[in-house]
């Protein structure tokens, strides 16, 4: 095992990144990211199998390549996939050979394929932040492979320097790359929106049937299942509104299913058709991110309306039509990761007049201790009205909320409602429907979403939302009953981890849309603020008679700074890089003016005259003052240790 | 015996016969090192010669002096073709030129033409006449004293014969109290004392020496720098020429042999900056003599000040 040459940690560190930037989509395959770790763990330990097995390894690179891209030509693997896939190999197969400067530049290289692949895949906020990462982990590793390359060394002082020639270096690039994105024409290739990805992490709680019992755990991510923008904006920082997914009517003692039968696909789908169609209708445009989990289309109580459906998946972006299974629920005719939709609901009483089917009333064999609990937390009602309400009221009453599960048990309704006396949503929703029909009353399940919170222009909701509630037919029309206690509703995280997820959120939000969404148009409407003020001046509290034109300080401020920085990093760029010996000069200088010795010359002639006026420092300056020549002119160089030997007589405090 | 130890020798044995004037000594053995002709120019009695013959005394060289006076012929330092009436055939009989060390005392005061005729044997080492050329011996070094020109009697140099000259050295009165001990102490010419202490092998193997040491891009840099300084000054007619930048370099070289360094550092340069380069300037004011000598060496130093050292 060799030494490990400097830089070697940082190149591991930059291609962590770029890894991290192929795997945040979620799309590699299992055995790859198995592997990279491994060999970054073994990297970072300096084991390295591979250093001096080249053909060998290589030649089974070779063979996963061929396997890779021939499951590409039979279409069973995305190509983007497999050549970031391939390009991970390769970078853990340059990692685990020997460390020589060609093999991290090659490491660096596939790394950057892996960003430009990382680009491919997600252009979310997460890919931004390792892309900075990987910039400059990868601009620190270069850095020393260069200087390593020179092979002499290198001490303190001259790394304090390349530091902060390498900062610099970095913020140069940094402002000409905002300035080459801010004003250079986006062409619309859309790579960078493909937000389609499945990703890492929990996806929410729709699913195909509500179950009871068993183990698991309930879903508590803060990951966005969805983004929303609503037409009217309601305005508030926090909306406390249910979004309806999937109703299910059909019991089986512990499952929830439905009985609806799927309609054939329809590019739209029109719900409750009625003539008194009220004022207050919700037009909705939502997108359902990869942590959706599934292709249910989600809308706010009372849906009437879907139109234009959209599926974002790996191999770009397509119209879908709708599947409506009456009853139960809308979806997606294709798979797809993500989803973008049109809805719009009105969220007026009783708007859902759809008559309960066949099952509507149908119980599975139940605990005889049920109607009895029925007929006690309903006592003294005969309305259905009163009936719902009371049950409802009482369960809430009662019972408690926790998100932990019994395990499995034989009859978890009964387990719930006499045994532990505690239970999350799905719980709560599935007893009071029981109990509805108990007393006569047909009933059935939600499940979907509550809450919804601003960020930006939008509302989130995030997979910890999802939630399930119950409905009645009471009157001819549906009516929404919700037993579970207040503080079991969804969106109740810590303080601390709520505040992390909003900045993350808000992040996020203006990536997606200062870089991501940001267009030609953008561009345009930018650099014409730039030459001309905005037509329409903003109303401002100036006095009539102040000047009407509004200079955009902000956007020239920024192109200042930026040409600023650029032009000094052409000025440095263009000055000769100084000597290591010189840092020695300025040391030694300052040590000489803080002692007093002067007044300044060029040191050989002050170094001359000391000599001459027999000064106790003379020998002192003569040695150094000859190193520093020698390592200056002479080919010689000064190693860290001697440099301090030489500067110690000089140091104010040895007097 | 190493160079820097040689010189210092040197040094030691000259500063027997010149008193007080360590500076020049100094720089008059190291424009020896560096294979160049030395020009001594000052007003007469103030030791020129005594310097100049001191070095050829301390080195067992060959040495000839030539007195220039105004009727001078070039045939007189040369040599000639003589006419042997027995045999019938003409025979070259050398001139005072052909030896190792060549003392030009009053260089100023022959007229041009015999002053022109140093110029090729000081420059390629050789002698054409009459059709042949001759080899001088080696090492070769003219060392010539010339009195201020404003002196009545003199010839000027022209600027091709000044630029042969390596350096240029004024001697200056000496300190009174040196005066007045070299009043108490000297007895008869001490110059006929003087004993050799190198020979002719060990001068060339000084000026080989000078010939290694090493001579950085940078250090290089600079001394274009100054020279470039002179050919833009607002102050100087005419600024110094390669020629001249060379010289610096190869008497910057032999100047690091004294601190026994095998590279040239820019105190080098400066030490060397304007015995080098000040005789070679055309400067733009009328002054003549000491006067533009001194103004000469003045825009050295301020020059000197103006270009930035490599650091």
């Amino acid at each position: 095992m060799s030494a490990r040459p400097p830089g070697v940690i940082s190149r591991d560190l930059a291609a962590l990144a770029a890894f991290g930037a192929v795997a945040l989509p979620g799309v590699l395959p299992l055995p790859v990211l198995v592997l990279f770790p491994v060999a970054l763990v073994s990297s970072l330990l300096n084991v390295r199998p591979l250093a001096g097995r080249r053909t060998a390894s290589v030649v089974v690179l070779l063979l996963i390549a061929i396997a890779l891209f021939g499951a590409v030509a039979l279409s069973t693997l995305d190509l983007v996939i497999a050549a970031v896939s391939f390009a991970t190999l390769v970078t853990c197969h340059r990692m685990l050979a020997e460390p020589t400067p060609q093999a991290s530049r090659q490491v660096l290289l596939s790394g950057m394929l892996l960003m430009s692949g990382g680009a491919a895949l997600t252009g979310e906020v997460g890919f931004a932040v390792l892309l900075v990462a990987f910039f400059l982990c990868a601009t620190w590793s270069m850095a020393w492979l260069v200087l390593s390359a020179d092979e002499a060394s290198v001490d303190r002082a001259e790394r304090r320097a390349i530091t902060r020639q390498l900062v610099l270096g970095s913020l140069a690039t940094l402002a000409m790359g905002l300035a080459f994105f801010v004003f250079f024409p986006r062409l619309s290739w859309n790579l960078a929106n493909r937000r389609a990805a499945p990703g890492i992490g929990g996806v929410s709680g729709m699913a195909d049937t509500v179950r009871l019992g068993g183990g698991g755990d309930i879903k508590t991510s803060a990951r966005v299942a969805f983004r929303v923008s609503l037409i009217p904006d309601p305005r508030s920082e926090r909306l406390e509104r249910y979004w309806v997914g999937r109703h299910f009517d059909v019991f089986d003692g512990a499952e929830w299913t439905s009985s609806g039968t799927p309609a054939p696909p329809a590019p739209a789908v029109s719900l409750h058709r009625t003539s008194q169609r009220s004022l207050e209708q919700v037009n909705q445009d939502f997108e359902l991110t990869p942590a959706y989990g599934s292709r249910t289309l989600v809308a706010l109580d009372t849906p009437t309306f879907f139109a234009r459906v959209r599926g974002l998946s790996i191999s770009g972006t397509q119209p879908m039509p709708l599947v409506h299974v009456p009853g139960d629920q809308i979806y997606g005719a294709i798979d797809a990761n993500a989803l973008t939709y049109a809805a719009t609901s009105d969220p007026g009483p009783r708007m859902d007049r759809t008559p309960p089917a066949q099952g509507g009333l149908t119980l599975p064999a139940l605990d005889p201790r049920i109607a009895a609990l029925a007929n006690e937390l309903a006592a003294g009602a005969t309305e259905p009205q009163d009936i719902a309400r009371r049950l409802e009221r009482e369960l809430k009453r009662r019972y408690g909320y926790t998100l932990e599960l019994p395990g499995d048990v034989k009859d978890p309704l009964s387990d719930f409602l006499f045994n532990r006396r505690a239970g999350h949503c799905e719980d709560f929703a599935t007893a009071l429907a029981v109990l509805l029909r108990v007393k006569g009353v047909p009933s059935r399940v939600v499940t979907g979403f509550f809450g919804g919170e601003r960020v930006g222009a939008r509302y989130v909701v995030r997979a910890g939302d999802a939630h399930a509630w119950t409905e009645a037919w009471l009157d001819g029309a549906w009516a929404r009953l919700d037993a579970t206690p207040d503080t079991g509703r969804p969106g109740s995280t810590g303080p601390f981890a709520a505040a992390i997820a909003a900045a993350w959120e808000n992040l996020e939000e203006w990536w997606r849309a200062r870089v991501i969404d940001y267009s030609i148009q953008d561009q345009l409407s930018f650099a014409r603020q730039l030459v001309q003020p905005p037509l329409q001046p903003r109303p401002s509290k100036a006095a009539p008679g102040a000047p009407e034109r509004e200079v955009p300080v902000a956007p020239l401020a920024l192109a200042a700074l930026g040409g600023l920085l650029l032009l000094l990093a052409l000025r440095r760029a263009r000055r000769p890089s100084p000597h290591p010996a010189s840092a020695f000069l300025d040391q030694l200088e300052a040590r000489l003016k803080a002692r007093g010795v002067g007044p300044p010359a060029p040191l050989e002639e002050l170094s001359a005259r000391l000599t001459r006026e027999g000064h106790p420092l003379a020998p002192a300056l003569a040695r150094a003052c000859r190193r520093y020549l020698e390592a200056r002119f002479g080919q010689r160089p000064l190693d860290a240790a001697e440099r301090a030997a030489l500067l110690a007589p000089f140091e104010t405090s040895n007097r | 015996m190493n160079a820097t130890d040689l010189l210092k020798k040197l040094h030691a044995h000259l500063g027997q016969v010149v008193l007080g004037k360590p500076e020049q000594t100094k720089l008059a053995l190291t424009c020896l090192a560096a294979r160049g002709h030395l020009l001594l120019e000052d007003v007469p009695g103030v030791g020129k010669t005594t310097l100049a013959e001191g070095l050829a005394r301390c080195f067992a060289l060959s040495f000839a002096r030539v007195q220039f006076t105004a009727d001078l012929l070039p045939s007189d330092i040369l040599g000639s073709q003589i006419f042997l009436p027995q045999q019938g055939t003409f025979e070259f009989r050398p001139g005072p030129i052909f030896h190792q060390l060549v003392l030009a005392d009053e260089l100023n005061r022959a007229p041009p033409r015999t002053q022109s005729a140093l110029l090729e044997a000081m420059a390629q080492g050789q002698v054409s006449l009459d059709g042949v050329t001759r080899k001088l011996p080696a090492p070769f070094t003219v060392v010539a004293t010339q009195n201020p020109l404003d002196l009545s009697g003199t010839y000027p140099l022209p600027d091709s014969q000044l630029d042969r000259f390596l350096m240029r050295l004024s001697l200056g009165h000496l300190d009174p109290a040196i005066e007045a001990e070299l009043l108490v102490s000297r007895r008869g010419d001490p110059l006929h004392s003087l004993t050799a202490v190198a020979t002719a092998e060990e001068l060339a193997g000084l000026q080989a020496a000078a010939d290694q040491v090493e001579v950085s891009k940078d250090v290089a840099e600079y001394a274009v720098r100054l020279a470039h300084e002179t050919r833009v000054s607002a102050e100087i007619e005419r600024g110094v020429s390669t020629r001249a930048v060379l010289s610096l370099i190869s008497a910057a070289r032999a100047w690091a042999l004294w601190e026994a360094r095998s590279f040239v550092s820019p105190g080098d340069v400066r030490a060397v900056l304007r015995p080098s380069l000040s005789h070679r300037l055309v400067l733009k004011s009328s002054l003549q003599g000491a006067f533009s000598r001194e103004e000469a060496g003045h825009l050295i130093d301020e020059l000197t000040r103006r270009v930035p050292a490599p650091r």
